[in-house]
Parts: structure tokens; C-alpha cells; sequence
């Protein structure tokens, strides 16, 4: 019920409502008219009967026979509803008969309006004189009802023009309504495309154009600082996404880099190594990983501190760093004086020849100083190892085979390259 | 005593009546009308004003010339025959006289009128004017001497009333009585 529209709702009740009133109406005037109409009659009825009777019975004792045959059809005359007329005497036998038709049946008609009989009493001897019957037309009743059929036809004939013209008039009231409903629905605030005209009805619907056309400027009015406010949380969200992803960017390096010497720290060798393992197991790739350490660099803390030591790495980091030419090849610090390089598509001989180059760059390098004294030089120790990935072994046992090297190197003497085969 | 003395009347009338050629006047009385008299005349005096002249029985007194006297005692046969018990719990006397001795009906609430000569006929009705008195004739014509009620014979036979006498006497009459009957108001009628 809810889904169907108040417009259909309020025709079909006024119809319904309008038919229940005119038919009740009409249905309780007929009856009455009828009614009323029964009533009259049988009290017209009743009344002739009551005349007569006295007359008649007044003849009869006074034996004015003919008389009474005068004044019956003289009451026949005045009364063109009577079909039938007889007067019988105290005997049955028939005095006076008149009847309309021959085909004239005498039957009972409704509300006994037809038939009316009476006792003819001498009023003065009290001697029951005779009888008389009256019996009547029903034409007048049926008239009537013709009459009433005809009115209540003519009356819901103009009801139905009636609410022809209601409907008519809602149908044009609601139309305003749909049309608003319509101009809202396709509202666009951004687009501010609402184009309602100037409404001049003061009615209801007059009341909600207003209030529409009051609420479509607000909300113009709200769109537009709204805008301006998006804007501006836009530009702000930029700002701070811009700044966040710098941010990120430098927590990212600082997670992958190592504070002291700026290169690649251990867990960014191990993430790196694990990927690029992959990617040569799958292309079937050598990979080759130098492990080197700073000799001595203990003495170098105890003898200059760890301000020096700290400085040399950064130097040994810049030179190792610096010695690395191809893209995919990198270097990470893998613990205290321990450096790790790693190098995609490189046999074991560019390796040796990466090593060679560090340790010549070191040794053309300036000398490191402290507080205007010279350290002695520093050299370092690599272990080289190299493996072709593959399912037999893994990245912890080319790292393992490299410190094994690089173990081996400390054993030959320090400032030595050592290959793991 | 009485009764033997009307029967010998009768008698006698009737002998004379058959050996008179005047007799052939009394022969223009009708009998049906007579008979319808003889059922008017109680109802008359039941159905007026005259009924509270009535003590104990309904008087008429019928008056004749020597002539009818054998119709007057027809008539009154008839009104014994027509009303056996009397009207209304009331005896009905009916006395027939001659209009010499009108004075017999000074007690009567109906005077009955057969025909006489004028001067019978209005000594008559002056009389019962005096008694306030009912009267009525068996002609109609009589209406005319200031009789209250005759028959009107014509195509039907209807109580015919002399309004204007009727109301000189002061009398009412039954509104169906009126509603039966033709009413006489003068000589052109």
C-alpha cells in the first residue's frame, strides 16, 4: 500500500467514497419515497374504503339500491387507480361489480397496496349488511419505481461527470508536484542545473516550491564552501601523502642502510641476495659473493679509537662503493669490520678482478691520518666464492663458502684474496 | 279492543276504496317507495337532531286523508315489518290519524304526510313547526308547503331535503344523511 502513490490513494477514496454516499443515499430516499408512497396509498385507500362503506351501508338499510349503483360508479369515475370494485351482499351474493379489464388478475401486490376490503355494518341496527372489495392499480407505485430508477441513473450520471472533473483537477494539481519531484531528482548541486520558475500558487504546493527553491539555494550556497573546503584538504592530503612518502623513502633507506658508512646494511644484503638468488635459479645465472674484512682494524680502534675506527670503515665503505661499476652488483656492510659484495651474472674471475681493483684503489688512496699522525695502511682480506643457484644448494651456503674463504685468507697472512671452490 | 276496531277500518276501507272511483287516487301510491319510507321515517328522527326529543320510544305519527288511510296502515305494516325490534333499544309507536286530529301527534318526533289538500298540508306543517317536529311527505311537491324531507324519484330514488325548512327549525341532520340525499332549495329545482 505503501508503494502506491498518494495521488491514486486520494482518487480512489473520493470515488469510493463519493459512490458509498450517493448510493446510500439514493438507496434510503428511494426506499422512503416508496414508503411513503405504500403509506399514502393504503391510507388513500383505506380512506375511500371508509367513505363509501357508511354511504353504501346507509343505502342498503335505507334501500336505495340504485343510489348505491349511482355513487359506486360514480366512485369508479373519480378513481382511475380502481381496477375492481364489488359489493356483495350479507348473503355473498354479488350486488354491484366493476372491473377494469377482464384479463384483470387479482393478486396480492407489494406492501398490500392492491387489494382493501371492508365490512358493511348497519351503524345504527349493527347488522352486517354485506361486504366490499376494492382492488387497485399499482401502476402509480411502479411509476415510481420507474421514476426513482430514472433519478438515481441521471444523479450517478452527474456524480461520475463530477468526479471526472475532480480527477481532472488532481491530476492537475499533482502534475505541479511531479514536475518539482522531477526538476529535485535531476538536481545537480554541482552543476547548479535546478531551473524552477517562479511558482505564484500560495497553496500547499506553492509552500514546498518555496521551501525547494529556499533549500536549492542553500545548498548551492553549502556546495560551493564545501568545494572550497575539499580543495584545500586536497592540497593539504597532498602535502602531507608528499611529505609521508619522503618520509617513508628515508625510513625505507635508513632501514636498509647502514648510519656509519651509507652503504646497504645486512638485512638489505640478505633480502637482496634471497631475490636475486631467484631470479638466477631461473635464468640460470652465476652469482658470486665477495666477503671481505679490514685487518687488523682492532688494533686500528685500540691504537687511534673508535673515532678513527670509524672512519676508516666509512673510507673502506667509499672505496669498495666507489670500485663497484656494473648496476646490478652491490655492497653492504655485514658486521663490525666485515663488508659483503654481491655480484649478479659474475663468474668468480670478474669477482677476483672486483677484489683486485678494491685493493689497488686502497692502496693509491691518501693516508689516513689522526690528530696529524699517519695510520699505517690499511689492507684488506677477501674471500670469494661462487655458485650457479639451483635447488641443491642456497644462498646461506654461497655466504658460508665466502666466510670460509675469507677465513682462510685471515689464516694465509691478511691483504690476500681467497676463491672457495 | 284497538287492534279489532283497525282491522274492521281496513276492512271497511278497503270495501269503500274498491267501489270509489276517488279510490283510483290512492292507487298512486307505490309500494317499493313506501317501502323505502317505511325505512327512512325511524332513521330520520335516529339520525337528527330530533332523537333527543326521544324519551323512551321513537313517536311518528302518520297523517292521512280519509282516502289513504288504508296505505297509512300499509305503511305502518312496513315499518313494523322493517324494524321488528324497534331502533336503536327504542320501541317505534306509530300513530296514524287523519289531518283533522293532528293534535294526536303533539307528542311525535316525525310527522308523516300523505297527501291532502294545501290547506291540510300547511295547518300540518304549521303544527309541526310549533312542535319542533320532523316532517315528511310522500310527495315531494309538498316540499314546497315548507315540508323538510320527501324522496326524489327520478332515475334513482334519493332522500330529498328542504334545506331551508330543515334549518327554520332549527334541526341537524347527520352528515351522511346529507351526503345521501338531494337537497331541495325551491320551487325551480
Amino acid at each position: 500500500m505503501r508503494n502506491v502513490s498518494i495521488e491514486l490513494k486520494i482518487i480512489i477514496g473520493i470515488i469510493l467514497f463519493t459512490l458509498f454516499i450517493v448510493s446510500a443515499e439514493r438507496y434510503l430516499l428511494s426506499d422512503s419515497i416508496v414508503n411513503q408512497f405504500i403509506q399514502s396509498k393504503k391510507s388513500k385507500n383505506n380512506l375511500l374504503i371508509d367513505t363509501i362503506s357508511p354511504i353504501v351501508a346507509l343505502n342498503i338499510s335505507l334501500g336505495l339500491n340504485n343510489a348505491n349503483q349511482e355513487y359506486l360508479n360514480q366512485i369508479v369515475k373519480q378513481n382511475d387507480d380502481l381496477e375492481f370494485l364489488e359489493l356483495k351482499d350479507s348473503n355473498q351474493k354479488t350486488i354491484y361489480t366493476y372491473v377494469k379489464k377482464s384479463t384483470l388478475k387479482l393478486e396480492r401486490g407489494e406492501g398490500d397496496i392492491k387489494f382493501c376490503s371492508k365490512k358493511i355494518v348497519d351503524s345504527i341496527l349493527n347488522e352486517n349488511l354485506g361486504f366490499i372489495y376494492l382492488y387497485f392499480s399499482d401502476k402509480e407505485l411502479q411509476e415510481i419505481h420507474k421514476k426513482n430508477l430514472k433519478t438515481t441513473f441521471l444523479i450517478f450520471f452527474i456524480t461520475f461527470i463530477l468526479l471526472f472533473i475532480f480527477i481532472f483537477i488532481i491530476k492537475r494539481e499533482f502534475r505541479d508536484m511531479v514536475n518539482l519531484s522531477n526538476d529535485v531528482l535531476n538536481y545537480d548541486p554541482k552543476l547548479n542545473n535546478l531551473k524552477l520558475k517562479t511558482c505564484t500558487r500560495k497553496d500547499e504546493i506553492g509552500v514546498i516550491h518555496s521551501a525547494i527553491m529556499s533549500m536549492v539555494r542553500r545548498i548551492s550556497s553549502y556546495s560551493k564552501e564545501l568545494d572550497e573546503i575539499n580543495h584545500s584538504l586536497e592540497n593539504k592530503v597532498k602535502k602531507r601523502t608528499n611529505e609521508l612518502e619522503i618520509a617513508n623513502k628515508r625510513l625505507q633507506e635508513l632501514s636498509i642502510t647502514d648510519p656509519l658508512t651509507q652503504i646497504y646494511n645486512r638485512r638489505y644484503f640478505e633480502q637482496h641476495l634471497k631475490k636475486i638468488w631467484d631470479i638466477g635459479q631461473r635464468n640460470n645465472i652465476d652469482i658470486s659473493i665477495v666477503m671481505c674484512d679490514i685487518d687488523y682494524f682492532k688494533q686500528v680502534n685500540d691504537t687511534y679509537g673508535h673515532t678513527i675506527g670509524d672512519i676508516v670503515l666509512k673510507n673502506v665503505a667509499f672505496i669498495m662503493q666507489s670500485s663497484i661499476k656494473r648496476s646490478g652488483d652491490f655492497v653492504a656492510r655485514y658486521g663490525g669490520e666485515e663488508f659483503i659484495i654481491v655480484m649478479y651474472d659474475a663468474k668468480i674471475d670478474g669477482a677476483m678482478k672486483l677484489c683486485t681493483a678494491i685493493q689497488s684503489s686502497l692502496k693509491n688512496s691518501e693516508t689516513f691520518e689522526s690528530q696529524g699522525e699517519k695510520i699505517r695502511p690499511i689492507t684488506l682480506s677477501f674471500g670469494i666464492s661462487g655458485a650457479i643457484p639451483s635447488p641443491n644448494n642456497s644462498p646461506e651456503q654461497l655466504v658460508k663458502s665466502a666466510d670460509s674463504a675469507l677465513y682462510k685468507a685471515k689464516l694465509y697472512g691478511r691483504d690476500c684474496i681467497i676463491v672457495e671452490e | 279492543m284497538v287492534k279489532f276496531k283497525q282491522n274492521f277500518i281496513r276492512l271497511f276501507l278497503s270495501i269503500v276504496l274498491m267501489l270509489n272511483v276517488s279510490a283510483l287516487h290512492a292507487l298512486s301510491y307505490d309500494d317499493d317507495i313506501l317501502n323505502i319510507y317505511s325505512k327512512i321515517l325511524p332513521r330520520f328522527i335516529i339520525m337528527s337532531s330530533i332523537k333527543e326529543k326521544i324519551k323512551d320510544n321513537v313517536e311518528i305519527c302518520i297523517l292521512y286523508d280519509d282516502i289513504d288511510a288504508l296505505v297509512a296502515l300499509s305503511l305502518v305494516d312496513k315499518v313494523k315489518s322493517n324494524y321488528p325490534k324497534g331502533i336503536k333499544k327504542h320501541k317505534i309507536n306509530l300513530l296514524t290519524t287523519t289531518y283533522s286530529n293532528i293534535t294526536k301527534c303533539e307528542n311525535a318526533q316525525l310527522v308523516f304526510m300523505f297527501n291532502s289538500n294545501e290547506k291540510n298540508i300547511n295547518n300540518a306543517v304549521v303544527f309541526s313547526n310549533k312542535q319542533s317536529t320532523l316532517t315528511m311527505s310522500y310527495d315531494a311537491a309538498l316540499l314546497e308547503n315548507g315540508v323538510e324531507i320527501s324522496l326524489f324519484i327520478g332515475r334513482k330514488v334519493l332522500p330529498y331535503i328542504n334545506m331551508g325548512a330543515i334549518i327554520n327549525n332549527k334541526i341537524e341532520l347527520d352528515n351522511l344523511l346529507l351526503r345521501i340525499s338531494k337537497i331541495y332549495t325551491g320551487k325551480d329545482n
